[in-house]
């Protein structure tokens, strides 16, 4: 175990000519996944702008049942976020151990921050009524393109938050195997490939934030 | 490794700008644009998706392959977006939609297909 460890983390593994050629491979197949996750998300995106076009109206005032200070919190939140991953990743390759542990729970921290801000989110529709099936009581004009939105408005941050959650326990991963030593300046490809994912996680968010909270704000 | 680092300056820049632009896509959503304001809102989303995929995510200094492979997915889902949305602001109602009231106000109604004259 420690042996098969060992020789990944020292040098590179036989299939390779070096390390550089390692970690050019490791960082295709992040984007390659990445890229999938566009086509995933895209899809959604796409069920989105679908019925936004038809709906266009009702899905302006349907916007408004969100708070628009929580979600504007979250995004800065979430941005904020990006930043302590770069730094993360910026110490593991100057090889700083602490600051890099640091700063993976810094960020893991702002992660559940965002979190914990969309759960209290949740929490609220469920009261004013507003969880598409049968809690939806909402009858005002347009209540089934309402229903509609709110449909979508789950299904949307549901997904990324559960994106989110896996980046959260991957950076537990990162900060236990940093505290082992399993980093050092030349090698810390798994610090940047979750940085990938991290940072992909908040681009996301980028087009949810205004096209959930900010379509009928005028 | 060959791609060179990115200095905690530029990373806190990108960072105030996209804290900025955050600001500006809060602020132009109160001002009644019509259609402008989705329009202004997803411009400024691009530009913050491409600050972030440049100096966040390393792209900057990432191989041509890795450049590629993200275009190649956001042209298919362009491609996904754009058939999708022409499909439906072409399709006649008399052929498709039963509920033809969802396109009201969309575009102008079709007036009825008439009926076709008796074969010899």
């Amino acid at each position: 175990m420690h042996d098969a460890g060992a020789g990944v983390v020292h040098g590179h593994a036989h299939q390779f000519d070096d390390a550089e050629q390692q970690y050019e491979a490791s960082s295709l197949g992040m984007w390659l996944f990445l890229a999938q996750e566009v086509l995933f998300f895209g899809a959604v995106f796409a069920t989105y702008a679908y019925y936004s076009f038809l709906h266009t109206d009702a899905f302006e005032a349907a916007s408004n049942h969100l708070s628009l200070t929580l979600g504007t919190i979250n995004t800065v939140v979430l941005i904020a976020s990006s930043l302590t991953m770069v730094f993360a990743v910026h110490q593991a390759q100057h090889g700083g151990k602490r600051a890099q542990i640091g700063w993976l729970l810094a960020t893991m921290l702002l992660g559940t921050v965002f979190l914990g801000i969309k759960a209290y989110e949740y929490t609220h529709k469920f009261h004013e009524g507003l969880v598409p099936g049968a809690l939806f009581t909402y009858s005002g004009p347009d209540a089934p393109q309402h229903q509609l939105f709110m449909c979508l408005y789950f299904v949307m941050t549901g997904l990324h938050a559960l994106h989110m959650i896996i980046g959260i326990g991957i950076l537990a991963t990162l900060c236990v195997l940093a505290q082992r030593g399993w980093f050092r300046a030349g090698y810390y490809t798994p610090v940047e490939m979750t940085g990938l994912y991290w940072h992909f996680v908040d681009l996301v968010w980028i087009f949810l934030f205004p096209l959930l909270y900010l379509i009928g704000r005028h | 490794m060959s791609q060179r680092a990115i200095s905690i300056r530029t990373y806190l820049i990108i960072f105030a700008a996209l804290m900025a632009l955050t600001a500006v896509t809060v602020v132009s959503a109160h001002v009644d644009l019509g259609r402008g304001n989705v329009v202004l809102a997803l411009i400024v989303a691009f530009t913050k998706a491409v600050l972030v995929i440049t100096y966040f995510m390393h792209l900057r200094y990432g191989t041509l392959i890795s450049r590629g492979v993200l275009v190649a997915g956001v042209l298919a889902v362009a491609l996904l977006m754009f058939l999708t949305i022409d499909d439906l602001r072409t399709r006649d109602t008399r052929t498709y939609l039963p509920f033809v009231g969802a396109l009201d106000g969309v575009r102008p109604p079709i007036a009825p297909v008439p009926p076709h004259p008796p074969l010899e």
